[in-house]
């Protein structure tokens, strides 16, 4: 009962009462008074508990089951269920106890239903956007009901864009696995290659498993297909499809600074101009004399380094006598670029250890804890050590060793380390700068590879390292991103949160076009209260297939994949069970803190029979009425 | 004027206006299509035109109301068009009964009045409809030329339009129109006779695809379902020769045709209204080459086989077996083996080639169509010594037709060991030249005879002793007087005389006249170098080798008398300076790295002169070479699924065309059903998964395989970054690294 409810129906009894008493005919003066009043209380009463019922919803006694698959629809707990006072089916399940009532979602059953007070959940339980629903309700839910009787994928992580050159890498989980039990898990691309990894079952936990599906030849949007089989058989377990969006990698723009001229750098240049990348360069040729070179840029020779230079790239690559023949104002804008723009410093080490002829103010890029390798005795035995070298994603180290400085790492608090050789020793490590990173690297001549006919080696190397290093994207150009659940895949009828990225206000109307049908959606989009230049909205597919969302004029695209209602039914089934379990743990204990306060509170205020309210109206105005008529006849 | 005639008039004013509202309505309708055709396809465009021209129409009428029109609107209309009729029009509306006296006096007015004027009084005029007419004319105009425009526009149908923008680019002119019905095959046959060499059977294949033997005769029998004029087959893009199929009636086609590569054709109508059926499917006739047979030598299993010389003469000779394993698709027509023998060494030595046909042949129990070839050669027969070599390969040839798949085997070698090949070699020789290695081993085996008579010497004859010895010394002696002619010495059998020799030489005899040219110059000159110091070799070498001599004129001594026991110290002594001589003339290279000196770079670089040197240089990166083909396919790719795909990706598939039709034509079972998807979507039809991926797959087959590349990360939260790390301050910024 509001406040404000109150008050009108007092002010409503006051006005009644006070035209009662300024009748002149003061005949039964109280008991109109007394009639008016009750009257006036009689009906606000009458409304307020109306409005109570409406308002508050409190939760009754009524018992009610929602069968949400048919999953765990034939165990005792479900078996039970099905005599209980309602029974709701949601659409899709096949399982109908007598009875039974198909409700369109979890709402429906609220609105139409408010005397219900529990609720059992028979099946894989609720989808998470669909649990808000049954807040307040006492919820029962059987989970080892649920469980998968035969393995099944759980989980699927795989990146939706994928850079054009790199593996698709699909990592996942599998339940009902026994122990020892095998799987086999093959990826087939859209090339028809295919990948094939075996599984084993793990004792009391979900297998997990990472497989690799390859790389396409080109940009688009690009399906696999994910099929498991039973270790023993050829029976098919799961056979999913994937869609991803084959995208072009925005790559870095890179400055190399050199104090001579290395294969190094000219290797790097030649396959820069290859992949189409901007690299520009500065060589130390003679006294006061430099080389530039740039690729596929407008590169121009430039006198000065000052951030006005700095901010045309993303990654600084240079040697260390390069950084000590800079001049004290370059060192301070290459810093602040690190610092504050996340510029990428990486350091190509010599032989000799580092930071021993260093100024003070070369000592923030060149003060590295490094040690000379081997024997001290002897450090002109040898210039370099060949090493095979490890990266994360690499199971082996390269079959083809590099020469490496006969330098090691000392261990440092903050080290990221980057790339190892076969024994684990750091060959290059980087350090978080403020927004940017300082990265020093030992190998000395990865060319090489490119020499032995090893060029896809030297690429990969090269594409860890400078994505790694170098200045990530901000938000300079505009761009999409799936927020919600961005690794997994998209379902139709299930919300989708899509955020734009741009430094100014989207200049057009956002819009969402399916492939399959040419059906155009209009994207309203809210700004990001706390980022404001993200603008989020969110949809539900409808449709499966390819979809682009786009922002004219920019062209910010960004192609995702919806897929068939009837795929992924395993990893939907477990999302459910996963947020249903949490869902219901978390109401049973809120329910435990605070249900028996309520039910006290409840019993100490009796609410009124609306009958006996509207009898007592009838009463009082009957009187007022046959009064007023009494009073006209005298 | 009656008013039947007014009634009449009235219907005509009905019609007329009725039919004015319609052209009006009709012409905007035409302009207002040809203007939205711009925007949106016809298929919408049309319906909704008509549609909202039907509601104009009604509307228009609705207000109008042209069904109300009658006798009495026509009778308005004459009084005030015509004054002369003074108001009085509608008195020919009533029945002249019902006319008072004075309206009759008035009618007679009016009627006379109406005679004199126009016969189609109150008539529409008969320019009535013009305007209409132009307006609904010139909307027609409009309309024509926006369906003609959009039919240019919109994707060819048929591949009588694909062959439009086929790789040439030529416009093909006077093209009959395409058919608005198609035909379609009703029953399609290949007969395939595979050439009279392979063995292969005339075989009827159902449908256009076939896989065939290399130079089968193709026959086609193509049916179709309704009549059709003339009938064509037409190989790759080529549309200069097409095959003319002959009519057995108006529906059966039959064609013969002689195929030896991989081809892709397809089928053209012409049909009895003369319009071209001219469907996007195509059809592979895949071409099995016939290759060449394949040879693998059983016996001898190694490259290089060694065979031991006979021990005796009259021991049986030496043989190699040859097995070798032929086989081929169809038949092997000739095998032979083709041997060369080597003789003699060095530059002495000798080949001689000769053709040997196999012994017999049988078939290879495991492969169907291979057979075992066998032969052995006799290497007495071949003339084959000790230390010659046999070379042979296999030839094969199989039965095709006009010219026959020859093929070769590699090289098996055979060699007959000589019998100094049993005895290590003492090495290369002297300066790598092998000079006179059978010399070391005669020293070694006069050591060895040696040895073997001081052990005989308890149960020889006294006499036979002397002689074995003797015989010893002899050996010793030619081994000294062969190795004295390194060192420039004479032979023995010529001796010098000298006045002093203490022998009597006869009366001075004159000098006998020089018998060449050396000699003549001899007379009047002096040599500087002796013969002695003649050779090749230095003096520590000369010095060394006569010890050697030195030792073997020692053993020699000792075995004249006799004394094999005290021989053999020098003849060993002589073995080992020989063995010194040869170890001292191999080359010695020091395998050890060059150390220089360290440099201080710091000291020495930058120091030049550098003023022709400008102080800063550009060298821009040469741009990589891009190839349309392979763009197009990217950016075809990038446009998938197609189904809303716009004109620069459609012209993106046209360029694709050729080069997968040249992929499909040289791997028609990878490419085919991409080609057939390709031709698809370009005749206008739509994408459909299947063809979708088909397309897909083939294009991503064409391309190379994609690289890595650096990508650069995404920033998660940009706009809190910034805040974030200028509120840490400069601290951690400066702080040194590790």
């Amino acid at each position: 009962m509001s406040f404000a409810f109150i008050i009108s129906m007092s002010a409503l009894a006051l006005l009644v009462a006070w035209l009662e008493w300024r009748r002149r005919n003061a005949r039964q003066l109280g008991a109109r008074l007394v009639c008016s009043t009750m009257a006036v209380a009689a009906l606000a009463l009458l409304g307020a508990s109306r409005l109570d019922d409406e308002t508050t919803a409190r939760p009754g006694t009524t018992h009610a089951t929602l069968w949400t698959s048919d999953a765990g629809a034939d165990t005792p707990a479900a078996k039970d269920a099905s005599g209980g006072d309602l029974q709701f089916i949601l659409p899709g399940v096949l399982t109908r106890p007598a009875g039974a009532i198909t409700v369109p979602d979890v709402a429906y059953i609220r609105r139409r239903h408010p005397e219900i007070g529990s609720l059992r959940i028979v099946g894989d339980g609720l989808e998470p956007f669909d649990l808000p629903a049954v807040e307040g309700l006492k919820l029962a839910w059987d989970a080892d009901g649920s469980r998968p009787s035969r393995p099944t994928i759980t989980v699927a992580n795989f990146p939706r864009l994928l850079s054009l050159g790199d593996n698709l890498v699909v990592q996942g989980r599998i339940e009902g696995l026994a122990a020892g039990e095998k799987a086999r898990l093959v990826l087939q691309g859209p090339q028809e290659n295919a990948t094939e990894i075996t599984v084993n079952g793990r004792a009391d936990a979900p297998t997990p498993f990472e497989i690799s599906g390859g790389s396409p030849a080109a940009e688009g949007q690009f399906v696999w297909q994910l099929k498991m089989n039973a270790g023993s058989d050829t029976t098919l377990l799961a056979d999913e499809r994937i869609g991803v969006a084959v995208v072009r990698p925005m790559l870095p723009r890179v400055l190399v600074l050199e104090s001579s001229p290395r294969l190094e750098t000219s290797h790097l240049r030649r396959w820069f101009s290859e992949i189409g990348g901007a690299l520009q360069s500065r060589t130390l040729v003679g006294r006061d004399r430099y080389r530039f070179a740039a690729t596929n840029s407008s590169g121009a020779a430039f006198s000065v380094i000052d951030s006005e230079l700095l901010n045309r790239f993303d990654l600084v690559i240079a040697d260390p006598a390069a950084v000590l023949s800079l001049t004290t104002a370059e060192r301070e804008a290459v810093r602040a670029a690190i610092v504050n723009d996340g510029l990428g410093l990486l350091l190509l080490a010599g032989s000799e250890p580092l930071g021993a002829d260093a100024t003070d103010d070369a000592a923030f890029f060149l003060s590295w804890k490094t040690a000379r390798a081997g024997d001290e005795a002897a450090p002109n035995e040898t210039n370099a050590r060949a090493a095979r070298l490890r990266w994360p994603g690499l199971t082996t180290p390269l079959d083809h060793p590099v020469p490496v400085a006969p330098l090691v790492f000392e261990e440092s608090a903050g080290e990221i380390p980057l790339v190892s050789d076969s024994q684990g020793a750091p060959v290059v490590t980087s350090f978080r700068r403020g927004r940017g990173k300082i990265a020093l690297s030992l190998v000395l001549e990865s060319w090489r590879w490119r020499l032995e006919e090893q060029a896809p080696t030297f690429a990969r190397y090269w594409s860890y390292l400078l994505h790694h290093v170098a200045k990530p994207q901000t938000s300079e150009t505009p761009q999409w991103r799936i927020a919600t659940a961005a690794h997994t895949p998209i379902l139709p009828n299930q919300p989708l949160s899509l955020v734009y990225s741009a430094a100014g206000a989207p200049a057009g109307a956002a819009e969402i076009t399916s492939a399959e049908t040419g059906e155009r959606t209009v994207l309203p989009l809210a700004q990001d209260p706390t980022e404001p230049q993200n603008w989020r909205a969110t949809v539900w597919p409808r449709h499966a297939g390819w979809h682009r969302v786009t922002m004219p004029p920019e062209g910010a695209e960004m192609n995702f994949f919806v897929h068939e209602q009837h795929e992924w039914v395993s990893l939907a089934s477990a999302r459910r069970r996963v947020s249903t379990a949490a869902f219901v743990a978390r109401a049973q204990r809120k329910l435990a803190e605070l249900l028996p306060p309520a039910i006290a509170s409840q019993r100490r205020v009796p609410t009124a029979s609306p009958a006996l309210l509207f009898a007592l109206f009838l009463l009082s105005a009957g009187y007022l009425w046959v009064e007023r008529r009494r009073g006209a006849n005298v | 004027m009656t008013r039947e005639r007014m009634e009449l008039l009235a219907r005509a004013w009905r019609r007329r206006i009725t039919a004015r509202e319609v052209l009006f309505v009709a012409a905007a309708g035409c302009a207002a299509v040809a203007g939205a055709a711009f925007w949106w396809p016809l298929t919408i465009v049309l319906p909704a035109a008509f549609a909202l021209a039907a509601v104009t129409l009604l509307a228009r009428l609705a207000q109008l109301q042209p069904w109300k029109l009658g006798a009495p609107h026509v009778a308005r209309h004459l009084d005030r068009a015509f004054p002369e009729l003074e108001e009085s029009s509608e008195l020919w509306l009533r029945p002249p009964a019902a006319l008072t006296f004075v309206e009759q006096l008035q009618r007679r007015r009016v009627d006379e009045v109406a005679e004199h004027l126009d016969p189609s009084l109150g008539a529409p005029a008969r320019d009535f409809l013009r305007t209409a007419w132009i307006c609904f004319a010139a909307g027609v105009v409009l309309l024509a030329a926006a369906l003609l425009w959009s039919m240019t526009r919109s994707e060819p149908r048929g591949a009588w339009a694909v062959e439009q923008t086929s790789a040439t680019g030529d416009e093909t002119t006077q093209t009959p129109p395409l058919a608005t019905v198609s035909p379609k095959i009703e029953r399609a046959e290949l007969a395939i006779s595979p050439p009279a060499y392979t063995g292969r059977p005339e075989r009827v294949v159902s449908g256009l695809n076939a896989e065939i033997e290399e130079g089968s005769a193709v026959a086609w029998s193509i049916t179709m379902d309704r009549d059709v004029q003339e009938l064509r087959v037409r190989f790759g893009s080529r549309d200069d020769d097409p095959l003319l199929l002959r009519p057995d009636d108006n529906r059966t086609f039959r064609a013969e045709h002689t195929i030896r590569e991989t081809s892709l054709y397809s089928v053209r109508a012409l049909l009895p209204d003369q319009t071209v059926w001219a469907p996007t499917e195509l059809y592979s006739l895949k071409v099995i080459k016939d290759r060449a047979p394949g040879l693998k030598i059983l016996q001898p299993a190694a490259a290089r086989t060694e065979i031991a010389p006979p021990s005796a003469p009259e021991a049986p000779a030496p043989t190699v077996a040859v097995e070798v394993l032929i086989s081929d698709d169809y038949a092997i027509k000739d095998a032979h083996l083709i041997a060369t023998v080597a003789k003699g060494t060095g530059e002495a030595v000798k080949f001689r080639e000769q053709t040997f046909p196999f012994d017999g042949s049988e078939p290879a129990a495991q492969e169907p169509n291979a057979r075992r070839f066998v032969k052995t050669f006799d290497l007495r027969a071949l003339g084959l010594e000790p230390g010659d070599e046999l070379y042979f390969h296999v030839e094969a040839a199989d039965n095709r037709e006009p010219a026959s798949n020859r093929a070769r085997s590699e090289t098996r070698f055979i060699v007959l060991q000589g019998t100094d090949q049993s005895v290590s070699s003492p090495g290369a020789g002297v300066a790598g030249v092998n000079l006179v290695p059978q010399y070391f081993r005669s020293q070694r085996q006069i050591i060895i005879d040696t040895e073997k008579l001081i052990a005989d010497q308890p149960t020889l004859p006294a006499a036979e002793f002397r002689d074995r010895a003797n015989d010893l010394a002899i050996d010793q002696q030619l081994l000294r007087q062969r190795y004295g002619q390194f060192l420039g010495e004479e032979a023995e059998t010529h001796e010098e005389h000298s006045p002093d020799d203490g022998h009597d030489h006869g009366a001075d005899m004159p000098a006998p006249p020089p018998r060449n040219q050396e000699e003549v110059a001899a007379q009047f000159g002096h040599q500087h170098d002796t013969q002695d110091t003649a050779t090749l070799f230095d003096r520590e070498v000369k010095g060394t080798m006569r010890q050697a001599l030195a030792a073997m004129w020692e053993a020699e001594r000792f075995l004249r008398v006799a004394n094999p026991g005290e021989a053999l110290m020098p003849e060993n002594r002589a073995l080992q300076i020989l063995k010194e001589l040869q170890q001292a003339d191999r080359a010695y290279v020091q395998r050890v790295g060059f150390e220089a000196a360290p440099i201080n770079f710091s000291e020495r670089r930058l120091r030049g002169d550098v003023t022709d040197v400008p102080a800063t240089a550009l060298f821009p990166a040469p741009a990589p070479q891009s190839d349309a083909a392979e763009e197009a396919i990217r950016l075809a790719l990038r446009a998938a699924p197609w189904q809303q795909a716009e004109p620069t990706f459609l012209a993106a598939l046209r360029e694709i065309e050729p080069t997968l039709t040249a992929a499909a034509t040289r791997e028609p079972e990878v490419f085919m059903a991409g080609l057939q998807a390709l031709r698809g979507l370009l005749a206008g039809e739509a994408a459909q998964p299947q063809s979708r991926e088909d397309l897909e797959r083939a294009l991503l087959r064409i391309l190379p395989a994609a690289k890595p590349q650096p990508a650069r990360a995404r920033e998660v939260s940009p706009s809190f970054a910034k805040p974030y790390f200028d509120s840490l301050g400069r601290r951690d910024a400066t702080e040194p690294a590790g």
